[in-house]
């Protein structure tokens, strides 16, 4: 398949398909003394997938990272690559490659210098390291800077070449730690599609860890959230975004209002009836287990304010708060009737619309579809 | 609009000669330093040059018998020869030393750092005498190893070379130590987990990545410990054998020979020598470091 992609510049390897590694952590922890920074944690990642861990910092998402790289040793548990358990195997054997948040290149090395690093401990012929350091390059789009030292590159470039080195050994597992934290906004999403072009001309399995949610819902095929040392979600990035399960991944993953809810008036199917504690009835969706689901939650896109509200499932007439231009979009506060609660609302903006006054009433609406109800914690 | 930019033009190019400048406003500040340098180093090494050409045979006798006189040229040897093997000592003895310190946590650093520090605020006169105490023919060594009946005689330990050896590797340990520590200290701990998960085991790691890094500091402790080993007097003054480090000697020419303008000669061509040693650490340090991409 990599060869069919037009903007890959030149392959290490011909990459089979599905040449990645299966990783398993099983049942795995980690605490320092009292401390437990990773609860028993067990999760699956398919061969050849980017699966990205996110999190705020401090969610044991590093942890888990350390410990398949082997730098932190887990307190219990196994972690399995390919069904091996590799716990009690030193970095240097793993064979996994890895990009850090600070590029951590060679700075007494060239960049080619840098790159070869690998093949070098791997015993190759001299020969062999040239010749797979120009193509490396070339994959990076770097083929000039060869004999320039990391200090002299921009940090797009020193990242890149922190990529080639990680790559240059073919590893069948890739550890991608905020590889992009320290770019500038620009810089990050040109550096994303980079990434993603490389991991599908390689076909090894990626695993990426980033607190920007954006970033992972781009790249990741499958994410996991992480909060104070547990998963609180896994699926893909749309599937968490849409259906998130709590409070902290709905609000954590984009925008999010939510509306308490007081009591369950009646459930169709997957649908369900609710009434906030302010007195409105509301439907929604309940994907499962309503007895946990105390709130629901609305995206701010697919609320819908005018005339057009009335024809929704849900209508309501409230009261704009706030009113804001933002680049691309019309942001409100607008506040429902007999209640605290207060919506984030976004419309597109375009200049035949007017920006609603604030304190003046406007029509709310949303279909059932498009709330869901989540555990509230 | 273009005569005003003239305007400016003509107003910038002559501000420059009256100019707010920090550099200029402070330059005042470098007198008092300038006087105490001038009155008590620079006139007294002026002193010094002109008093080595003051023999009666003409200004350049003296360095001519320098040049000449191999009785002369044993301190100079030996000098170099003795700061070559302190420093090659020192630094086998600090690496691992500063790289325990570098690792040490809390209170551990604090206790390692006191023990490296204290000796180095206590003067190498008071040092040398210490080590005269332990190594005399009825020194705490010699006592000891008597006691335990490791030994008939009393060994020989001060007045050798290697008593002085000893002494003098022990007082210039800390001016090892620091510089080897500030560059460990300065390695980033992620490129050596980035050494090992590339496939370095530890020795490679420390071969390939750790040692290098820690180059500049090998170098700055080098230079130190040799450039200072140069020029010591006191600890081969106390404890020194048979053979003279230049300073012994420069005080022999002057004290008991009363040949001040040898003395002088003498003392101009370890000046001259230190400053070439430095000169050649400088070219060697700014080759490592053009290397280093910095």
């Amino acid at each position: 398949m990599n060869m069919s992609n037009p903007d890959f510049h030149g392959s290490l390897h011909a990459a089979p398909a599905g040449r990645g590694a299966a990783v398993e952590f099983d049942h795995i922890s980690k605490d320092y003394g009292d401390l437990t920074v990773l609860h028993e944690t067990s999760l699956r990642i398919e061969p050849g997938e980017l699966f990205a861990l996110i999190g705020p910092s401090g969610s044991g998402k590093s942890t888990l990272l350390g410990m398949l790289a082997g730098f932190v040793p887990p307190s219990y548990g196994a972690i399995r690559v390919d069904g091996t358990d590799i716990v009690a195997v030193p970095p240097y054997r793993r064979n996994i490659g890895m990009v850090f948040q600070n590029y951590a290149l060679f700075p007494h090395m060239s960049v080619a210098e840098n790159i070869g690093f690998p093949l070098k401990m791997r015993g190759c012929s001299r020969g062999e390291i040239a010749e797979r350091v120009k193509r490396a390059l070339a994959m990076v789009r770097l083929d000039s800077m060869g004999e320039r030292r990391p200090a002299q590159l921009s940090g797009g470039q020193q990242q890149r070449v922190a990529l080639a080195r990680a790559a240059v050994y073919d590893p069948r597992l890739l550890l991608m730690d905020e590889p992009l934290g320290a770019l500038d906004k620009n810089l990050r999403e040109e550096m994303q599609e980079e990434i993603k072009r490389l991991q599908r001309a390689l076909g090894a399995t990626v695993i990426y860890v980033t607190h920007d949610q954006q970033e992972a819902a781009f790249l990741a095929d499958r994410l996991a959230v992480m909060r104070a040392g547990m998963l609180e979600q896994i699926g893909t990035p749309r599937q968490l975004y849409e259906m998130p399960g709590t409070h902290f991944v709905a609000s954590f993953l984009g925008e999010a209002s939510l509306l308490p809810v007081e009591e369950l008036l009646a459930r169709d199917g997957r649908e369900v009836r609710v009434r906030t504690p302010g007195g409105l009835v509301i439907r929604a969706l309940a994907p499962s287990r309503v007895s946990e689901r105390r709130a629901v939650c609305l995206r701010p896109e697919n609320i819908v304010l005018g005339p057009a509200a009335r024809e929704r499932d849900n209508h309501f007439l409230g009261v704009v708060e706030e009113a804001v231009f933002t680049t691309g979009s019309l942001r409100y506060r607008v506040r429902l009737p007999g209640s605290d609660s207060v919506l984030t609302v976004r419309v597109p903006s375009h200049p035949g619309i007017e920006l609603l006054a604030p304190g003046s009433s406007v029509d709310v609406g949303w279909d059932a579809a498009m709330a869901v109800t989540i555990a509230d914690d | 609009m273009a005569d005003a930019r003239a305007g400016t033009g003509a107003r910038t190019q002559r501000t420059p000669a009256r100019a707010w400048s920090p550099a200029r406003r402070g330059i005042w500040l470098l007198v008092p330093p300038l006087l105490l340098l001038g009155l008590f180093f620079v006139l007294p090494l002026a002193y010094v040059l002109i008093q080595s050409g003051s023999a009666p045979k003409g200004p350049f006798d003296t360095y001519v018998r320098i040049a000449r006189e191999t009785s002369l040229h044993y301190p100079l040897i030996y000098t170099f020869r003795t700061a070559a093997i302190v420093t090659v000592f020192a630094l086998v003895l600090s690496y691992p030393v500063a790289f325990l310190i570098s690792r040490a946590r809390g209170r551990w650093q604090l206790v390692a750092m006191t023990l490296v520090l204290v000796p180095f605020w206590t003067s190498a006169v008071i040092r040398s005498y210490a080590w005269l105490v332990l190594l005399q023919r009825r020194g705490i060594i010699n006592e000891a190893l008597l006691t335990l009946g490791l030994v008939d005689r009393p060994l020989r330990l001060s007045n050798t070379d290697i008593g002085t050896h000893v002494a003098m590797v022990q007082i210039m340990l800390p001016f090892m130590i620091l510089p080897l520590l500030s560059s460990m200290r300065a390695i980033d701990p992620s490129v050596l987990r980035a050494a090992a998960i590339l496939g370095a085991n530890p020795a490679r790691q420390f071969a390939h990545v750790y040692f290098p890094l820690t180059l500049p500091g090998v170098g700055a402790g080098c230079a130190l410990v040799f450039i200072s080993t140069l020029g010591f007097y006191i600890t081969p003054a106390l404890l020194g054998g048979s053979s003279t480090m230049v300073a012994v000697a420069i005080e022999q020419q002057v004290s008991r020979l009363l040949d001040w303008p040898l003395a002088s000669a003498l003392a101009t061509v370890l000046l001259v020598l230190t400053c070439l040693m430095f000169l050649l650490y400088e070219r060697l340090n700014s080759r490592l470091a053009s290397r280093g991409g910095a």
